[in-house]
């Protein structure tokens, strides 16, 4: 059940923005602060709604990694304008027709008991007890379904959500976000649990298009706690995979999240971020047989011209007609985000012809 | 030096001319540049008409279009079909959310982006550019030659020329001063007269670009 359209409104920087005929791999260009990064944002956040984390996880991403408890400095930046009276509205269409939104809207007076804790046995003056009486209200609804409504709430020690009558979202997301480094531990534990299902077979034979030599590769517990990945070559001793050349460690998290995404969406942002140019044909060949393989729809973002080049060139025939590239263009006088939508052929054509479509 | 790294070609006019190849490029930047308009006019070769159903799309998703053009005019050769050819061109533009002409070598200006078909040689008639650059030299004393040469081949008992309007040109072009390989460059040379009345719907065309 794959995403088909998604409208996006109040959404940061993205207001009246329809995109639609997505389609299974989706590529996403346009120039710096067009919104590529706030759309991926938008749409993990959908699947992500019932996390306490789905708003820090965004800092996070974006390389802020502290935010004062405050509905201004927490709440107000994934509002458009930054302010807190506008309504967050994200509609999807999926591919089998049915429609699921979610409206998300501030609320500092909302009548809800909450438990102030002492931390420190003392009285004191500085707190601000109204604070913790703010919550983003979030509301999800399925076709005709029942309203299903959580709080994300800033409490004293942090974020908490408070849930009530409301069901798992029907994918799973994953965000592999630009910023973030690749973590051999993280990487390594992931491979681990699959291992251990017996499900990590896929993950060697798509890393051996990069490394023919890769006959294996095992999870080996460190003595400081920490877990790495290290791959058979046929040499006798086994090496860390993250000597096995350009690229590999970026394409096996890449891997991982397909394929521990089954069914789901993997979200990618500046896709060729550690690749380098001269493997990307090859990284679209893979991620494109993973993604069918594991039915499982990509949303990428990418600047990089030669990231066009090498999915032109490097997703195999079969999966051509699966793949979409969308140009997000901002309007000059009513600043909404346009995208240009190229099927492989029209995006070949462009890139054979040395056409600016980025 | 990594493989496409190159500066990626943007729109910055705002007026944009498809046509079918190099050549046509090269007659067109002559006809422009006599109509002193070549500086308002992007020139756009698709790489030949069965180009065109990918090419157009990419081109007006391209950076810049949107922000710039204002019109685009697309040049095609009738070859056998004039009607064929023109609407072969229209169900592309309309394909793509574009208002094409109701005839041929006429614009629309139904929305926001002018849309004109040009069909050459032009006239409702079927073939090709190279048959537009030899009517404009219809009166040259070459063109004796020309004819003579081949009433002679077509009396030789040899394969003849399959594109006879494409060879006549070569053969005329090949009895100027300096070499000049195709039209489009005999054009950039004055070897075709740019100011006969032949290329009068041509230039009401451009004009209206």
């Amino acid at each position: 059940m794959m995403i088909k359209s998604v409208e996006i409104n109040n959404f940061k920087g993205l207001s009246n923005f329809h995109l639609n005929n997505l389609s299974h791999i989706n590529l996403f260009g346009g120039k710096n602060n067009v919104g590529k990064t706030t759309f991926l944002e938008a749409l993990f956040m959908f699947y992500d709604r019932l996390n306490p984390n789905m708003i820090l996880r965004q800092f996070n991403w974006r390389g802020v990694n502290e935010v004062s408890l405050t509905p201004e400095a927490l709440f107000a930046p994934i509002f458009k304008d930054f302010d807190l009276s506008n309504r967050i509205d994200i509609r999807i269409i999926n591919r089998n027709g049915s429609t699921e939104s979610l409206i998300i809207n501030f609320d500092k007076n909302e009548n809800r008991v909450v438990k102030m804790e002492s931390i420190d046995g003392q009285i004191r003056t500085d707190d601000n007890p109204i604070v913790a009486l703010a919550s983003l209200v979030i509301k999800y609804r399925k076709n005709e379904g029942k309203e299903q409504i959580s709080h994300l709430i800033i409490e004293q020690k942090g974020l908490g959500m408070e849930l009530k009558n409301v069901s798992n979202p029907d994918k799973n997301a994953a965000f592999l976000a630009s910023k973030s480094h690749v973590h051999p531990n993280e990487n390594a534990i992931r491979f681990g649990e699959l291992d251990m299902k017996g499900q990590s077979q896929p993950i060697v034979e798509y890393l051996k298009v990069i490394e023919p030599d890769l006959k294996g590769i095992s999870s080996i517990a460190l003595p400081n706690g920490t877990a790495m990945l290290y791959g058979d070559i046929g040499i006798g001793p086994k090496i860390p995979i993250t000597y096995m050349g350009d690229g590999i460690s970026r394409l096996l998290t890449i891997l991982l999240a397909i394929v521990t995404h089954k069914n789901g969406l993997v979200f990618i942002d500046e896709i060729e971020n550690g690749l380098h140019y001269s493997v990307q044909d090859k990284i679209w060949e893979i991620i494109g047989k993973a993604a069918k393989e594991f039915n499982c729809q990509i949303f990428a973002t990418t600047h990089s011209y030669e990231c066009l080049n090498a999915a032109v060139k490097g997703l195999p025939l079969e999966i051509r007609n699966d793949f979409k590239y969308f140009r997000f263009e901002k309007n000059k006088e009513s600043r909404r985000v346009i995208p240009k939508e190229f099927d492989y052929e029209v995006l070949q054509a462009a890139v054979e012809r040395g056409w600016e479509v980025r | 030096m990594r493989p496409n790294q190159r500066d990626q070609r943007e729109i910055t006019k705002s007026k944009v001319l498809l046509v079918e190849g190099q050549d046509e490029v090269n007659f067109f930047e002559a006809m422009l540049r006599k109509a002193n308009k070549l500086d308002q006019v992007e020139i756009i070769e698709v790489g030949g008409k069965d180009k065109f159903r990918t090419e157009f799309p990419a081109i007006v998703n391209m950076t810049g279009f949107s922000q710039h053009v204002q019109s685009i005019g697309i040049v095609r050769d009738a070859d056998e079909n004039y009607m064929a050819a023109f609407q072969s061109v229209a169900n592309v533009v309309e394909r793509n959310g574009y208002t094409p002409p109701r005839d041929p070598n006429t614009f629309n200006s139904d929305g926001d982006v002018k849309v004109g078909i040009f069909i050459m040689p032009g006239n409702s008639e079927n073939g090709m550019l190279e048959d537009l650059c030899l009517r404009t030299q219809a009166d040259h004393p070459v063109m004796q030659c020309v004819e003579a040469f081949f009433q002679c081949i077509a009396s030789k008992e040899i394969d003849q020329p399959k594109n006879i309007a494409k060879a006549k040109s070569q053969v005329f072009l090949a009895a100027m001063p300096d070499i000049a390989k195709s039209v489009g460059l005999g054009a950039k040379k004055n070897y075709w007269n740019l100011d006969h009345d032949c290329l009068f719907e041509l230039k009401q065309f451009l004009a209206e670009l």
